[in-house]
């Protein structure tokens, strides 16, 4: 069941805290947290967030596209490597 | 002539002779087309296989494909573990600002200053972004692929220009 929308949704507070912060003073420091479950809201954007998938933290560039998902959907719990040394048809954009 | 993978044959599907792909492309529209010739590579004592596609299906994040060479079950449990590779040419050319995956690996990680960081020794595709797998002695860090932290990358110098926020390198 999707979450009561007359709470909101949830944002892990001290986070929260921590990004506005460096908004105000223009930081762009990466900041690491446990909160996979916590909401991007429109303040994480340009930030890098470091989510802890379990067993180390992936940094994860908080774009305007992700506001509204949970910061665990970008840091999955398996990373695969792909396999090694394929010549594979798989490409990144700049 | 460079050959790239686009897709691994896991298993046989139904008894006509359809094979379940394992995809290894980000565009399969474009490179699974009627008529268009793979080679099946990978098999036991180096022999290959042309395959020609006549049709193909999504199934279960993959793709069921129909070759015209491979007519019955069996045949097709034969190509189990075969890559499917076309020639470099056939495949859509890379834009000004687009990158294999692969061609990345060995590149040297520098920050802007020149100071380096390591090597890339792998990427992981999480969804959202590319991470770029940087060793750096017995560390790895996790580099995100986008235009706002790196900075520059010299195909020619083998060689990526980041800018790393505060703190990314010691995570």
């Amino acid at each position: 069941m999707a979450r009561s929308v007359k709470k909101g949704p949830y944002i892990d507070e001290r986070l929260l805290a921590r990004v506005e912060a460096m908004n105000r003073s223009g930081d762009k420091r990466v900041t690491k947290t446990w909160a996979r479950a916590s909401t991007i809201s429109p303040e994480f954007v340009g930030h890098t967030v470091a989510v802890h998938n379990g067993n180390k933290f992936i940094p994860v560039y908080i774009t305007e596209n992700m506001v509204g998902h949970k910061l665990g959907e970008f840091a999955p719990t398996r990373l695969f490597r792909g396999h090694s040394g394929k010549l594979a048809d798989k490409r990144a954009r700049l | 002539m460079d050959e790239i993978v686009v897709g691994l044959i896991r298993r046989a599907h139904g008894l006509d002779g359809e094979v379940l792909v394992e995809l290894s492309t980000g565009d399969p529209d474009a490179v699974f087309t009627p008529d268009r010739v793979f080679r099946a590579r990978g098999a036991p004592g180096g022999r290959e296989n042309r395959l020609t596609l006549t049709q193909a299906r999504a199934h279960k994040g993959g793709l069921l494909l129909k070759f015209r060479e491979i007519r019955d079950r069996s045949a097709a449990e034969s190509l189990q573990g075969r890559e499917l590779g076309v020639p470099l040419d056939q495949l859509r050319d890379l834009d000004e600002d687009e990158f294999f995956l692969h061609e990345l690996v060995g590149y040297e990680v520098v920050q802007m200053d020149g100071r380096p960081v390591g090597e890339v020794v792998t990427s992981y595709e999480t969804g959202a972004q590319v991470l770029l797998g940087v060793s750096a002695g017995e560390r790895e860090i996790l580099i995100p692929f986008g235009r706002q932290l790196v900075i520059e990358v010299d195909r020619a110098g083998r060689r990526i220009v980041i800018d790393p926020p505060p703190g990314l390198l010691e995570v």
